[in-house]
């Protein structure tokens, strides 16, 4: 394109004629010729000076050949005040001017250069460079491509890295209606249901909900999620306790770590007695994760007060104690790689009216309500069976690999007919379709969609669309400028220097200045006066997520903001589409990023 | 061709003086007059908003002083208006990159070529107005029906009646609301001429529109119904000699306001 508007123009230099009548003179001959016509036409011009008239009869004269006068290249300060009246590109105004163009000319959109060009092709019919543009139409960057994306990403809280490296996702949540536990169960999403207090205690590990209605559940199921992403600090501090409390179960990790999905299952009998089925799965890899389980949502039940509540209901809950529940976050945190699912389908039979399970991490065993106890002897062998539990840890039991189902695993000298007697989750999922019917409404309440993936495909089909720049010689020049960055808004009045490239982060307000050699890249609004390769560097380009500056100049290059542009206030978005703006031919044009 | 150097001065700041000299600016040029406006506000620089001519700024005032660029390099051209002609201050600098003495030999450069040279003072009596009022032969201070307002304006007016080269001065009485006036709410304007016992040059009122013509870069005295654009023309035409009567800014603007009046004339001449 450089090269096509480089071909149009035509110089005429004509600095050694020293008067009008002969710069028409020669300029009538010179105009004869075919080479200049339809061009864009730069007169150089000495000491002449020249009035109104005569450069109106000059402008016309060329007009008459369908070329247009474009610049002017003049010594003579009279003929540069015309000029200017009209409309005409004066450079070189003096000799002492040590800034060659002024910035009477509007900055283009790369719209307008569009424009400009598809004019000059239709007047040549050339359509091999058509092409041209359309290579041209594509300029981004690809460093300001990934910045963009991110923002984007943080939004929607589904990137698995995110989740995996930064968010863990655990989240405690406290139900109260049985009905929502049905769902729940039946969408095979886990809940713990906490004493706040206990909550309290481990306020730094775990962040949790109350829900209290289903149709609230959801969406802060939502807002949990978002909570985790917005306070990467907290996460931190989650994370390192998790880890630390891995650590102390190293036998259960060591578990963990050998097979890709275990299941955890406490008191089989109990199970069997009360036909409940809990199943506990560790999920350590994101693929498996994916597969089984389409959320991540933990919740614990713990109260006995709304254990009685539900009591008459038909699904069974998980009752804990503090000091379990203190313990069962150990095993519901997990390490940053991993994702861990508690998956606990409960299923209670109809007679069974106060029949509870307690389900929840190997510890159980310690301090368990005795008020529970009491509730549960009836469901229970004896009111000993749970301090039974807390010498014999056998009633944890691992099941191995959930989709495979087959290669299971004992530890703590489970035997293994306790492993074989609970049922598997297709099983359960099955059972349970026939106690309360598959009911896609429901269903459809708890459903989370696990949309990690589909934003990795959302990113790869972005990469897609945006071709890799290529990179010239002088680009790279550019880049092993050294470069400074400046983490800040850069406010009126103040000035950036440097003998390099220039990164802000951060907004530049109108009445600031940056001057680099370099590249000037802005990751905020520009509305200052932004001046790339000040040294002479045509190549530098300026760079920003809305260019909005007052003036940008770019080596000798000045061009200003152009007044049809709304100067009093941007709005912040989270849509800014960035924008490049470089030299095409003596003139700076602004590119957009997806043009 | 020798010029008018008119300094619009005030002392207080937010009175109104950038857009004072905007809009007086405007009003000689479109006169017809060649005009320059010189802001001497540097670092906090606003004319050039006030005109929309903001992003066509390259030289300032700074550059000129310390010869960067000619002066005629410096001047930015109206887009409006080609007898407009701007002098820009510069933003990233302070007062003190500017001294009288630079002013003064800028101001006797452009008398040659302009018929009125508007410079625009910053607020305080610091360096900023003594290097504002160096260069100028008259002056206007800018005031509102404010006590403070006033009182700043008293002591604008001790100071360049000490200062060398202000030959006259003259008062502007911006922001008047007449309603206010009425009520006893506000000072009348012959309090403040009264308390200052300087002569008027205009009284400005009250306009919403300012604030609408300032974020457009627009100058007031463009839009025809805005009475405070009549009063800046008005001021304008004094400036240049002609005798202009000063508004009654007491006629009702509303119909019914005006019929009113009809009538009470009416009953007048019916008592007559």
């Amino acid at each position: 394109m450089e090269e096509l508007l480089k071909d149009n123009m035509y110089v005429i230099d004509l600095s050694n004629v020293t008067t009008p009548a002969e710069i028409i003179f020669e300029l009538s001959s010179v105009l004869d010729t075919e080479e200049a016509k339809n061009k864009r036409i730069c007169l150089k011009l000495g000491n002449v000076g020249l009035n109104q008239a005569q450069l109106l009869s000059i402008k016309s004269l060329i007009s008459g050949i369908e070329s247009t006068l474009s610049g002017l290249d003049t010594k003579s300060v009279d003929t540069e005040k015309v000029a200017l009246s009209l409309g005409i590109i004066v450079s070189n105004v003096s000799e002492e001017n040590t800034l060659e163009i002024k910035p009477t000319m509007p900055y283009k959109t790369a719209e307008e250069l569009k424009e400009e060009l598809h004019n000059i092709q239709s007047a040549q019919q050339n359509k091999k460079q058509d092409e041209q543009i359309v290579s041209s139409e594509h300029i981004e960057q690809p460093e300001v491509l990934e910045q963009t994306v991110q923002p984007e990403v943080l939004e929607q809280t589904v990137q698995p890295e995110v989740l995996e490296q930064t968010v863990q996702p655990v989240v405690h949540e406290h139900i109260e209606q049985p009905e929502v536990h049905e769902q729940a169960v039946q969408t095979v999403v886990h809940e713990h249901i906490e004493q706040p207090e206990v909550h309290e205690q481990t306020a730094q590990t775990v962040v949790q909900e109350h829900i209290e209605q289903p149709e609230v559940h959801e969406q802060a199921v939502q807002t949990v999620v978002h909570e985790h992403i917005e306070q990467p600090a907290n996460y931190e501090q989650t994370a390192q306790t998790v880890v630390q409390e891995h650590i102390e179960q190293p036998a259960n990790y060591e578990q963990t770590a050998q097979t890709e999905v275990q299941e955890h299952i406490e008191q089989p009998e109990v199970l069997e007695q009360t036909v409940q089925t809990v199943v506990h799965e560790h999920i350590e890899q994101p693929e498996v994760h994916e597969q089984t389980v389409q959320t991540v949502v933990h919740e614990h039940i713990e109260q006995p007060a709304s254990y009685e509540q539900t009591a008459q209901t038909v699904i069974q809950e998980h009752i804990e104690q503090p000091e379990v529940h203190e313990q069962s976050i150990q095993t519901v945190v997990q390490n940053t790689t991993q994702i861990y699912t508690n998956t606990t389908t409960e299923e209670s039979s109809a007679s069974s009216d106060n029949s509870f399970v307690q389900n929840s991490s190997h510890n159980l065993n310690q301090n368990t309500n005795e008020e529970k106890q009491l509730q549960n002897t009836e469901l229970h062998d004896t009111t000993d069976n749970t301090e039974k539990q807390s010498d014999i840890p056998s009633n944890v039991t691992y099941i191995t690999n959930l989709t495979n189902n087959k290669e299971e695993q004992s530890t703590h000298h489970a035997p293994e007919e306790i492993n074989n007697s609970v049922p598997q989750k297709e099983e359960i999922q099955d059972e349970l379709d026939v106690i309360f019917g598959s009911n896609p409404v429901q269903t459809s309440i708890f459903e989370f969609k696990d949309t990690t993936g589909e934003q990795y495909e959302q990113r790869e089909e972005l990469n897609d669309i945006i071709p890799e720049q290529e990179y010239t010689k002088e680009d790279i020049e550019l880049e092993e400028f050294p470069t400074k960055y400046i983490k800040q808004t850069i406010r009126s009045g103040q000035v950036i220097n440097y003998d390099g490239n220039i990164v802000i982060i951060g907004d530049c307000h109108p009445g600031s200045e940056i001057t680099a050699a370099g590249d000037i890249t802005v990751w905020g609004i520009l509305s200052g006066i932004a001046h790339a390769g000040a040294n002479g560097n045509q190549k530098a380009r300026v760079r920003a997520l809305k260019m909005n500056a007052i003036q940008l100049r770019i080596a000798n290059c000045y061009s200003r903001r152009p007044d049809s542009m709304n100067t009093v206030y941007i709005e912040k978005t989270n849509t800014f589409i960035p924008e490049e703006a470089r030299i095409v031919n003596f003139e700076i044009v602004v590119f957009k990023m997806n043009d | 061709m020798s010029g008018r150097v008119i300094v619009i001065t005030s002392g207080k700041g937010g009175v109104g003086k950038t857009t004072t000299s905007a809009n007086i600016g405007s009003a000689l040029a479109k006169c017809g007059h060649s005009v320059v406006l010189v802001d001497t506000d540097i670092g906090l620089r606003n004319l050039d908003l006030l005109l929309g001519l903001e992003n066509r700024i390259v030289y300032t005032l700074v550059d000129v002083v310390e010869e960067r660029c000619k002066l005629k390099q410096a001047l930015v051209k109206d887009k409006k208006n080609p007898n407009l002609c701007l002098l820009a201050a510069a933003q990233t600098r302070d007062k003190s990159s500017v001294s009288g003495e630079q002013i003064k030999k800028i101001t006797e450069k452009l008398k040659k070529d302009f018929d009125y040279i508007i410079i625009d003072c910053p607020a305080g009596i610091e360096q900023g107005f003594q290097t504002a009022i160096a260069g100028a032969s008259e002056a206007i201070v800018v005031t509102t029906p404010e006590m403070s307002a006033v009182r700043d304006a008293d002591r604008i007016i001790g100071l360049l009646e000490a200062a060398d080269g202000i030959d006259s001065y003259k008062l502007l009485i911006n922001r008047v609301r007449p309603n206010m006036i009425k009520s006893n709410d506000m000072m009348s304007v012959e309090d403040v001429e009264n308390i200052l016992s300087c002569q008027k040059i205009g009284i400005i009122p009250e306009d919403t529109g300012i604030i609408t013509s300032t974020n457009r870069g627009e100058p007031i005295i463009n839009n025809e119904k805005s009475p405070a654009g009549k009063a800046y023309i008005n001021v304008a035409k004094r400036i240049t000699g002609e005798e202009v009567p000063f508004m009654d800014l007491n006629e009702p603007k509303d119909f019914i306001g005006k019929l009113k009046k009809f009538f009470s004339g009416l009953k007048k001449q019916g008592k007559e």
